[in-house]
């Protein structure tokens, strides 16, 4: 109960209570024992002197008592009554009877004490035999008693002469002891109400408080721990608060930060989602864009069958072309993509002329941009060095690839070509590449997709303008090859501006001498509403030295000519660039006509067209020629020189004329077991009269290799008895390093390692299939050195009114494409076959085969999912094919079901 | 065989009587001491070798503490030749006992050997504990020339011997006061009065005027008034006596000795009476002496002019 009421009590009243309280029971319990013991002393010494006193008076009264002599006794209890608080003295006889009795004063016997001792006779030894002696001394002789009374009032006094004496002192002693510990009570609660008060400030957040620190001892250690506390604490409170506005300065940082990464990662994941999409709307389209020219193929080659007009069929036949071709390049742009992203692509390294290479892109370009009326414009600029060494296809692929993009999104206007120099770094040139167009443009939001792959600015545009969608992509991988970036600007509506940059090394081989000026000092007019064109045409006359007026509209042709006339400083040529917006010409050639009034010199017509048709009034005029725009500036050249009657000076663009007799009389031994393979091949071989030799295994391709002197053997990898790896190796050997003959190999393995394998293996060059009959030609071309390369792009003239041969559409000759339906189920029955046996190898060959054939076959799903199974069991075996091979047979069926409908085409 | 039984019943006889020759042969005394040990000790030592010197054919002593003693075998044939009795208890027990045997009481007071004989029984004799008056008076002489009132107080066993103390001091010529008191209360007033007539106090053994306690008053009373205190002990001289002359238990045994060797050969075995001892001291307390301002002859000169018998070795 006590301690919670201490608990609440002050300091001072600690103090106070622990100063008095022990202090006064201390003083309590001394006091009594010194009272006790001076009342205990003061009896003890009556006692003691009246014992004392007794024993003295016993002793002295021993004669009297002996001898009887009162007055001696009288004498002694008289001197005896003079002590200090004796009140009377007895002496008794031996019989008790009083012998003397004096007492002074009044007797209180309740205020006394009485003493009494027997005074008892002591002898001596007077006889010498103890026997004798004995029994007188045994005997105690008492001869009487004394007895005194002492009085205990003097003690009684003194005792409270003590009791008074010891209260007081005690009482005073308490009372300074209060007055001490009042004192030091406040000496101790000033320094600690000063401190408490410090506390409560610090606790209100006052941590500027301090105390004055004055007192001495541990209250003055105290006072200045508690303001080196204080100041801590304020120290502390600043470097926290420091710290905690550094800390969420962090967290703000830290907080952007995540949210910057979430946004990233929302991007990612959008971008991921969208790649997603892209995929799907990528197989979507390719499906669409494979299928669209394939059923033209299809469905025009079945009325080519049918219908017996020549023209008519001719025209079929262009249409199966077009769509082929379409085709061709769908399947190009996905094996090109391919190659590039396996790093298969390899830039060559050949000198070239960059005017050349540019201007053959905008001769085989031209006709798109004619045909959507658009100003097709290239400017090269004036520093530009053109002798370059490096891949110049896949320069020009890359810059057909951003104009078809221009010709595909262009519906008006038009589209500029500028190449500039960046700069040279001794060996190297770096060059810029800028294709301007006047198209739909490209919002912002879709220009980070362009130039990934399986991704189009908007599906709804490749639904529109068609195309895969990997053009850009490609061009973004090839030029980066060229170790350049490729970029654009654009905004929507107001067309689109793609540049890129490369790296080409310069020619180390001296320039030609500059040509000759034939055209220098004529005067010319050129009349150009195109800007840019008429900037850059104007360069080009200029730097022939010819003298160079320049028009922006064909109404001004007549005042021009006339006051050129009247000035008697008539124009020795005129150059009209026709404005490819207009859909005709009339109003052009109208002017043209109407100056002829006037002006009979030399008019050349730039049209926008290849067919160079003008009215029957101009094409009379000898003087006017045409050319379609943009030519080639050799072309311009020739015609201006032709026109102004200059000779000796003409130049030609005209492309390579394949040499069809370049492969009479070659002996190629064909090794390929499968006859479709066998018939195809052969029949494009003699075709163009080169003489085959067939084989239908390696052992028997070896047997004929070693037998007969070959130009070329065209080796198929896969096939029974022997393969095609170990047949090339035994040739190999039986070769020598005398005379080698070349091998190229015919294989479904398109991948680099296989590629690598064949090569290192003793075979000089892979054609994959299905064969393509023009990469065959080149294959064979140089292989055996004998012809230059024939161009992928361009239609290869034929001998018959055929589909082409494509990438998918493989011309097949009906004797095997009757034997389809039957063909198959024999491909499939060994794949079967080899699954229940657990024949891997069989399956896989049997997979190789049916890919071979679907191939020819133009069924790219099933050649496709073929092909599939065959890696899966190259690389699971047969427990990890099952899936596929049902794919297979769903495929399978499918394709024979299609097959033997003969109005329709192969389905995919 | 009756020749035989003859025989052997003869060597017994012969055997057992030999001891009782050889007894009859030596004379057979009983030493009887009151208490074993002190001066009853130191008596019999000093008669046994006392009696062995001067006795060609000593008789055979047995020295008896009164504890064992056999009164009731001490008769007939198989009694001693006699009895010597140490101490006032050795005494007193063969006096009830009623022995027929010669007596010879030693340390004991005259006055109880005196109340213990029988009429027409002689053969008890003694030598008394007390110094012959005359002797004492002399030593008086001796060593206080200059006394000539000589205080006594008598007591009721000691004052038959006021005659006889009288005489002695007249031959002296000494005056002597004497008190006779009969209760010992009276010993302190009868002291005072003595004291204050008297130049020298002679102290008497009573039993009634010397207590332990009034000799130490008398002695007391007596130097108040510078009076010495002639005793009757070698203890009291020692307590505070001037001097005394006194006789030791081996003088004692000495002198019996000597009265047994003459009955034993001369008497017949009687003693003949009672005597006071022969041989005898002389103690002196210097520092009284030189208290009371006293010139005191040495001891060898007071015990030579009081004409002590020597003991002769």
């Amino acid at each position: 109960m006590t301690a919670p009421v201490i608990g609440n009590w002050s300091i001072r009243a600690r103090v106070v209570f622990l100063a008095l309280v022990p202090l006064l029971i201390s003083t309590a319990i001394v006091g009594y024992a010194a009272i006790s013991a001076r009342i205990k002393d003061v009896n003890d010494g009556l006692q003691e002197r009246g014992r004392a006193l007794a024993k003295h008076l016993a002793v002295a009264s021993e004669f009297g008592l002996f001898s009887g002599n009162s007055d001696q006794l009288r004498s002694l209890a008289q001197a005896a009554l003079q002590e200090p608080d004796v009140q009377a003295i007895s002496i008794l006889g031996a019989d008790r009877q009083p012998l003397v009795e004096i007492s002074e004063g009044d007797l209180h016997p309740e205020l006394s004490l009485i003493f009494e001792e027997i005074v008892a006779g002591s002898g001596v030894a007077a006889f010498d035999f103890s026997e004798r002696s004995s029994a007188s001394e045994s005997r105690v002789e008492r001869l009487g008693a004394v007895r005194v009374m002492m009085s205990r009032r003097s003690s009684i006094d003194r005792a409270r002469e003590v009791v008074v004496a010891t209260v007081l002192a005690a009482v005073g002693g308490a009372l300074l002891s209060m007055l001490l510990a009042l004192w030091v009570g406040r000496s101790v609660m000033n320094p600690v109400r000063r401190l408490t008060g410090m506390v409560q400030r610090l606790g209100s957040g006052n941590l500027a408080e301090r105390v004055p620190s004055d007192s001495g001892g541990e209250l003055g250690v105290l006072e200045r721990g508690f303001n080196a506390m204080a100041e801590s604490m304020e120290s502390a409170q600043l470097t926290l608060q420091v710290k905690v506005e550094e800390a969420t300065a962090q967290w703000k940082e830290t907080v952007a930060t995540l949210e910057q990464r979430n946004r990233e990662l929302d991007a990612a994941r959008d971008q991921a989602l969208q790649a997603g999409q892209a995929k799907a709307d990528f197989l979507a389209r390719m499906s669409h864009e494979i299928r669209t020219p394939i059923n033209a193929v299809i469905g025009f080659a079945q009325l080519l069958a049918k219908v017996p007009d020549a023209t008519q069929q001719h025209e079929y036949a262009q249409t199966i072309n077009q769509a082929a071709s379409q085709l061709l390049s769908v399947v190009d742009d996905i094996l090109q993509f391919s190659r590039i992203e396996s790093g298969a692509l390899q830039l060559e390294r050949i000198p070239f002329d960059l005017r050349d290479s540019l201007e053959e892109v905008v001769c085989m370009l031209r006709p798109g941009a004619h045909a959507k009326h658009l100003e097709l414009v290239l400017t090269l600029g004036a520093d530009v060095p053109v002798r370059l060494v490096g891949d110049p296809t896949r320069f020009g692929q890359v810059l057909v690839n951003l104009v078809n993009n221009a010709l595909k999104f262009t519906n008006a206007g038009s589209i500029t070509i500028r190449v500039s120099l960046e700069r040279i770094e001794a060996v190297h040139a770096h060059l810029r590449v800028v294709v301007t167009d006047t198209g739909i443009g490209i919002g912002a939001d879709q220009q980070q997709y362009l130039f990934s792959a399986f991704s189009q600015a908007d599906t709804s545009v490749s639904r529109r303008y068609g195309g895969t969608g990997l053009g850009l992509a490609i061009a973004k991988r090839l030029v980066n090859l060229m170790e350049g970036d490729i970029g654009v600007d654009s905004t929507e509506g107001n067309g689109a501006s793609f540049r890129f940059t490369s790296k080409w090394e310069l020619q180390s081989q001296p320039a030609p001498p500059a040509a000759q000026k034939p055209l220098a000092g004529h005067k010319v007019l050129l009349v150009e509403e195109h800007a840019i064109a008429r900037r850059a045409m104007r360069n080009q006359l200029i730097d022939w030295q010819m003298e160079v007026f320049t028009a922006a509209e064909v109404g001004r042709l007549q005042t021009l000519l006339h006051s050129a006339g009247a000035d008697g400083t008539p124009f020795d040529v005129v150059v009209i660039s026709i404005p490819a917006a207009l859909h005709e010409y009339t109003s052009v050639f109208a002017e043209v006509s109407a100056a002829r009034d006037f002006y009979s010199g030399p008019v050349l017509l730039l049209l926008s067209s290849e067919s160079c048709e003008l009215p029957a009034a101009l094409r009379a005029d000898r003087g006017i020629r045409c050319l379609a725009k943009p030519s080639r500036v050799r072309t311009l050249h020739a015609a201006l020189a032709d026109l102004l009657g200059i000779r000796n000076v003409g130049t030609t663009d005209e492309p390579p004329v394949e040499n069809a007799s370049e492969f009479v009389g070659l002996r190629v031994l064909l090794a390929e077991d499968n006859d479709f393979n066998r018939t195809l091949i052969t029949t494009w071989l003699e075709a163009k009269g080169v003489v085959v030799d067939a084989a239908l295994d390696g052992a028997a391709a070896v047997q004929r290799a070693l037998a007969q002197q070959y130009d070329v053997i065209l080796m198929d990898i896969h096939m029974p008895v022997m393969d095609g790896r170990e047949a090339t190796r035994q040739i190999r050997v039986a070769d020598g390093l005398s005379s080698r003959v070349p091998i190229i190999a015919l294989t479904a393995d398109v991948f680099a390692t296989e590629r690598g394998a064949l090569l290192q293996g003793g075979i000089d060059d892979c054609v994959f299939k299905p064969v393509r009959e023009e990469i065959l030609w080149n294959a064979i071309a140089r292989a055996t050195g004998r012809a230059s390369r024939v161009t992928e792009s361009m239609p290869v003239p034929t001998r018959r009114p055929a589909p082409e041969p494509n990438a998918s559409s493989i011309f097949v000759p009906d004797v095997l494409r009757e034997k389809l339906p039957a063909e198959l189920p024999t491909h499939r029955d060994a794949l079967r076959a080899a699954f229940s046996a657990g024949d891997l190898e069989a399956a896989r060959e049997a997979a190789h085969r049916l890919c071979g054939v679907a191939g020819y076959f133009g069924i790219g799903t099933l050649s496709f999912t073929a092909n599939q199974l065959e890696r899966a069991l190259r690389q699971s075996g047969l427990a990890g094919a099952g899936t596929l091979l049902e794919a297979l047979e769903q495929e399978f069926n499918a394709v024979l079901k299609s097959a033997t409908g003969p109005d329709r085409p192969v389905r995919e | 065989m009756r020749n035989v039984r003859s025989t052997i019943a003869l060597a017994l006889i012969i055997f057992f009587s030999c001891p009782l020759y050889g007894a009859l042969d030596r004379e057979h005394i009983v030493v009887l001491l009151s208490e074993e040990g002190g001066a009853y000790r130191e008596f019999a030592d000093g008669f046994v070798s006392r009696l062995n010197a001067d006795l060609a054919d000593p008789p055979s002593v047995d020295v008896v503490p009164l504890k064992d003693a056999r009164f009731d075998k001490w008769r007939g044939s198989a009694a001693p030749r006699a009895i010597v009795t140490v101490g006032t208890r050795a005494a007193q027990e063969t006096y009830i006992a009623n022995v027929a045997v010669p007596t010879l009481r030693v340390l004991v007071a005259r006055a109880a050997h005196e109340s213990w004989n029988r009429p027409g029984n002689n053969n008890a004799s003694a030598i008394f504990l007390e110094q012959p008056w005359d002797r004492q008076f002399d030593l008086i002489k001796r060593i206080l020339p200059a006394a000539h009132h000589v205080g006594v107080i008598l007591g009721p066993a000691s004052r038959q011997d006021a005659h006889e103390i009288k005489r002695a001091a007249a031959q002296r010529e000494l005056t002597l006061h004497v008190r006779e008191i009969s209760r010992a209360d009276d010993a302190g007033s009868a002291f005072t009065d003595v004291v204050a007539d008297s130049e020298a106090v002679l102290a008497i053994p009573d039993p009634v005027v010397l207590s332990p306690n009034s000799a130490k008053w008398l002695l007391y009373t007596a130097y108040q008034r510078g009076i010495p205190v002639i005793g009757f002990s070698r203890a009291y001289v020692n307590a505070g006596a001037l001097g005394s002359v006194y006789t030791t238990p081996e003088q004692i045994g000495f002198q019996a000795a000597r009265l047994v060797a003459n009955a034993m050969h001369d008497t017949g075995w009687t003693f003949g009476p009672a005597v006071y001892p022969e041989y005898f001291s002389v103690a002196i307390n210097r520092s009284v002496a030189r208290s009371l301002r006293l010139e005191v002859p040495a001891d060898e000169d007071v015990l030579r002019k009081l004409n002590a018998p020597e003991v002769s070795p």
